[in-house]
């Protein structure tokens, strides 16, 4: 079993995996979000050196979690590419033809600009800016768009996006502070972290009630108020 | 100084300020042009008696540059010359840089920057062709600083374009100036064409230090000192005109605030100085502080050099200057009628800098200098030059080694580290993959050439920006500016928060791109921003100074007049605690409800201390992992921890003991994350971040990425960057000083260790306890650290 925590929210049974991943088993679903691929490319095109091991990793991990939970899809929560063409996508064409028997599916996000032509190469269905599966609503950003302020029934959907790349501040005795990124969980929507190596955080402060999951150097730990994990006095 | 500069000799002149140091070099310059002698070794006159360059002045600082221009062009004019001096820095218009490209003046007043953004022209070596001597101004403050090694990088290709070039440097008093000159004019230098020149007219000042009429008055921690305000104001007004120096930008902002309230009529005489002001502001001050309209002006270093044309009367300094040679340079302000006593007067902002003024007084006595340390094998500023080279006219590879190698800070560069850096300039580093679309600089024709405009123009922007936050400019709503601040400031402010800045108090009224948009409000107060950069550290002399004096106080020697003011406190320390001497190392033990603390008072100066907390946490793992939070000053440091922390086991299994200093300090700097930290500068110099320009942060929004970001991508995916290991013996040589730490270490195995147990802080620990700088250092895993924390509130 791969390192992760299972969690049952809103009605489902998820498991959260350490690399930043989120398994819905009854659908045999990936989730990721914010894999920002072709970012480390955009960057050493313009000059900027960044290492091209931080776009291998990547798929590496990629490749471990097929293998790991064999999902049927595999869904990206947006921003699957960075910018415009660059060699990566040569290098995760590559990596799809190794993989051909999942479905890739996309919400885009506002980083996917590619275009129906490059998904079609990839095999990559497009499932909209906001695709709803058993009354959970799947989208890139959480404030964007015309969801959710729809309908009546609509209300009723649980929203799980990525967009954020969320991080949460923790703080212990002797005034010690740590900034890592997770998984969170509200009353009626969910954020997942940013899978992309080459990615940034951004804070945010969760409420009581609110499940928190960290990714802490290969594991993955349960931080909310309250949870058995955190020994708050 | 006339021998040596008629002879062709390159040199260095030290002299001091105030002593006329700009004539001193200028004029044998001038008269050995006029005698047309040929420079050493030159068989006849230089080519260029045609109207080009002649001589280059490089001066740190643009505010200098102008004050510099107007004596250099008045030499010229006493001489009939008919010459013009111009400047090229930061400030000049772009139209006239460009009328410069096609008529070069006689003698060019430039910047370390603007050395190099000319370096970056197209065509750059023919306007140099009959260049004959460069001068670098303030050389001592330039070198130890990248900047330095810039100047290095640039006459390293000048001294290869002009063979016969004259290289003359002017320094003020230094601990090591025979090495200043060998840095400045190369290792390779034929020692008989190397002259020192002293101008022997050392003159120490007169030190008095401004005494609280009781300790009461003086605060036990803290850096701002207002409490003694009325101290200050007396003399104000004894004299014309006084500078009042501060240690740092957010101080003088609040002591003008402070010494406009206690006495109103200063308006409109009063005036502050620092380096985040509009160039127009500081330029403003400096003009009136010459012709005499102002009654004092508050500043920072930013003051420091080239007054020179300026006289006052009397120099206030605000905290400890944390090193003599900076307190010596500063009295020079005043008194600078030849023969006249320079006076200092010294406030201490808490009560124990009473006892660093005892200590400089001894040291005014003992009439020693610091010394300056130069770096070596800056790999971020040679990969700057290196693009800045290619950007131009390109560069054959093994011509520029040779010029590389013959400069002090890189003359041990291996064939390796050269290989690294070409093919990080070329390929972006190590490359796993057959194809990639990496461009900067490419290779044609047995040149390195940049041939991509986007990176040109970049590179260009990128020259010489100043490494910090990145910074917003503070406009009013009416227009004009007034200075810049630092981001992270103002993104802690709502829109209708009031703030001090240059004097004023100013109300956010929106923040658009890189402008902080304001006007003045009619409340009397605001926050004061803090800006960041290095905060200064104890010299090592300065450390053992501090040392003896407290050595003096046990034995009950006869003690100054700041030693019996501190005498209450002292009385305190002793009672709850004890008073080390040179052969005791102090260790307290507390317990708070933030915590347990251990403070450990080596008195070595804060950068020391800094590398000590590390060391010794790193130590304790091994028997004791946990997390701390360590602060320090430069009279000891703190452990805090949420567990007791095990003090006599540690000293028993030899934390403080010099063997595998190293081994252990860079284990420690990765978990301190310090080199992080460090990496930021190193990120901006060689290109990996762009900071933002003011107006142009648009075009590169697309490719930020903070340092922290791509520090942690080298850590995981390219350990053996170059860049990446500079910032950890960045870290282990300037920021923990480990040779200094070594001898420190070893006195402390010398020294009987005491450990105390206290209820309340002693007056030694209350400085430290107050800090708001904080290190954190870990040595659990992360899981069980995480375990022990809540989410934030």
């Amino acid at each position: 079993m791969p390192d992760g925590l299972p969690l049952s929210w809103a009605g489902h049974e998820w498991f959260a995996d350490a690399s930043g991943a989120l398994w819905w088993p009854s659908q045999r679903s990936l989730l990721l979000a914010d894999l920002h691929f072709g970012k480390v490319g955009h960057f050493r095109r313009e000059g900027v050196p960044i290492p091209q091991a931080a776009f291998d990793k990547s798929l590496r991990r990629l490749d471990q979690l097929l293998n790991a939970y064999q999902p049927d899809n595999l869904i990206i929560l947006g921003d699957l590419f960075h910018s415009r063409y660059n060699l990566e996508l040569e290098y995760f064409r590559a990596w799809r033809r190794r993989h051909k028997g999942v479905a890739l599916q996309l919400v885009p996000g506002n980083h996917d600009v590619l275009g129906p032509k490059a998904w079609g190469d990839l095999g990559l269905e497009n499932l909209g800016v906001q695709h709803t599966v058993e009354g959970v609503e799947l989208v890139h950003d959480p404030g964007g768009g015309e969801a959710s302020s729809g309908g009546a029934e609509q209300a009723a959907a649980f929203r799980m996006s990525g967009h954020i790349h969320p991080g949460v501040r923790l703080v212990g005795g002797g005034r010690q502070s740590l900034v890592l990124p997770c998984f969170w969980f509200g009353e009626r929507q969910a954020l997942l972290p940013a899978f992309g190596a080459f990615t940034g955080l951004h804070r945010i402060s969760p409420g009581a009630g609110d499940c928190v999951l960290v990714l802490a150097e290969g594991k993955i730990l349960d931080v909310s108020r309250g949870a058995a994990g955190s020994t708050q006095e | 100084m006339l021998e040596a500069v008629l002879s062709g000799c390159s040199g260095l002149l030290n002299a001091p300020t105030g002593s006329g140091k700009t004539y001193a070099a200028w004029i044998p310059l001038l008269c050995r042009h006029m005698a047309g002698l040929p420079f050493a070794g030159a068989e006849k006159k230089p080519a260029a008696t045609a109207a080009g360059l002649t001589f280059l002045w490089i001066t740190p600082l643009r505010a200098l540059a102008k004050d510099i221009r107007i004596a250099l062009q008045a030499a010229c004019d006493a001489y009939d010359l008919g010459w013009s001096v111009e400047l090229r820095t930061g400030d000049t218009p772009t139209a006239q840089k460009q009328a410069q490209m096609r008529q070069m003046p006689r003698v060019l007043v430039i910047t370390p920057e603007s050395l190099h953004l000319f370096l970056a022209r197209k065509g750059y070596p023919k306007l140099l062709v009959g260049l004959e001597a460069v001068v670098v101004d303030e050389w001592h403050e330039l070198l130890g600083s990248k900047r330095g090694v810039q100047v290095e990088l640039a006459l390293s290709r000048l001294r290869r374009l002009c063979p016969n070039l004259s290289v003359w440097g002017i320094s003020a008093t230094i601990g090591n100036l025979v090495q200043a000159a060998e840095v400045l004019l190369g290792p390779g230098m034929d020692p008989a064409r190397m002259a020192l020149v002293r101008a022997d007219s050392r003159r120490v000042p007169e030190m008095r230090t401004l005494l609280p009429d009781t300790l009461a008055d003086i605060a036990w921690g803290g850096h701002l000192g207002t409490r003694l305000l009325d101290k200050v104001m007396p003399v104000l007004e004894e004299a014309g005109t006084t500078l009042v120096f501060t240690n740092t930008r957010a101080q003088s902002e609040i002591w003008y605030q402070k010494l406009l309230e206690a006495d109103p009529s200063l308006a409109g005489r009063m005036a502050m100085h620092h380096g985040s002001l509009d160039r127009e502001i500081r330029e403003w001050v400096e003009e009136a502080l010459g012709a005499g309209d102002l009654k004092a002006v508050v500043c920072t270093s930013s003051l420091d050099l080239g007054v020179d044309f300026r006289p006052v009367d009397n120099v206030v300094q605000i905290g400890g200057p944390k090193g003599v040679a900076r307190f010596i340079q500063r009295a020079g302000r005043s008194g600078h009628r030849p023969g006249a006593q320079s006076r200092i007067y010294f406030l201490p902002t808490h009560a124990l800098e009473l006892l660093e003024a005892s200590a400089l007084q001894e040291a005014l006595l003992q009439d020693y200098v610091e010394k300056r340390v130069p770096l070596r094998a800056c790999f971020d500023v040679l990969v700057q030059y290196l693009v800045t080279l290619a950007l131009s006219e390109g560069f054959v590879a093994d011509e520029i080694l040779a010029e590389l190698r013959s400069t002090y800070c890189f003359q041990d560069l291996s064939d390796d580290e050269w290989r690294w850096c070409l093919q990080f300039i070329t390929v972006g580093g190590p490359s796993l993959r057959q194809y990639d679309e990496f461009r900067r600089v490419s290779w044609e024709e047995g040149l390195f050439r940049v041939t991509d405009q986007r990176v040109a123009r970049r590179h260009r922007l990128h020259i010489g920006t100043i490494v910090g936050d990145s910074s917003l400019r503070v406009r009013y709503t009416s227009g004009g500016s007034l200075g810049t601040i630092e981001e992270s400031f103002i993104s802690r402010l709502k829109t209708g928060d009031s703030f001090w800045f240059a004097g004023k108090v100013l109300e956010l009224v929106q923040v658009k791109e890189m402008d902080a948009l304001v006007r003045r409000s009619k409340r009397k107060t605001g926050a004061v921003p803090q800006w960041g950069g290095g905060r200064m550290t104890f010299t090592s002399y300065l450390s053992r100074l501090l040392r003896s004096e407290l050595t003096r106080v046990v034995k009950g020697g006869a003690l100054r007049e700041e030693l019996v003011a501190l005498g209450p406190l002292l009385d305190i320390q002793r009672k709850r605690s004890l008073i080390p001497d040179e052969q005791t190392l102090l260790i307290e033990v507390l317990e708070t409800e933030d915590g347990h603390h251990i403070f450990v008072f080596p008195f070595e100066g804060r950068q020391v201390h800094e590398g000590m907390a590390g060391l010794m946490v790193w130590r304790m793992s091994r028997f004791h992992p946990g997390t701390f939070s360590m602060a320090m000053n430069d009279y000891g440091f703190e452990l805090l921890s949420d567990q007791p922390i095990p003090v006599e086991r540690a000293l028993a299994e030899g934390v403080f003991e010099p063997r595998n200093l190293s081994e252990d300090l860079l284990n420690s700097v990765n978990a301190a994350e310090m080199a992080q930290r460090r990496f930021r500068d190193i990120a901006t110099i060689s290109g990996l971040t762009f900071p933002g320009y003011p107006g142009k942060l648009k075009k590169t929004r697309h490719l930020q990425a903070s340092a922290g970001l791509i520090y942690r991508v080298f850590a995981d995916y390219d350990p053996q960057n170059l860049l990446f290991r500079q910032a950890l013996s960045e870290v282990l040589d300037h920021q923990m000083e480990e040779a200094r730490m070594r001898t420190a270490l070893l006195r402390i195995s010398k020294q009987t260790i005491r450990v105390l147990k206290t209820d309340r802080p002693s007056p030694f620990a209350f400085p430290i306890l107050v800090e708001r700088f904080r290190e954190r250092m870990s040595t659990e895993t992360l899981e069980s650290r995480i375990r022990k924390m809540q989410l934030d509130a």
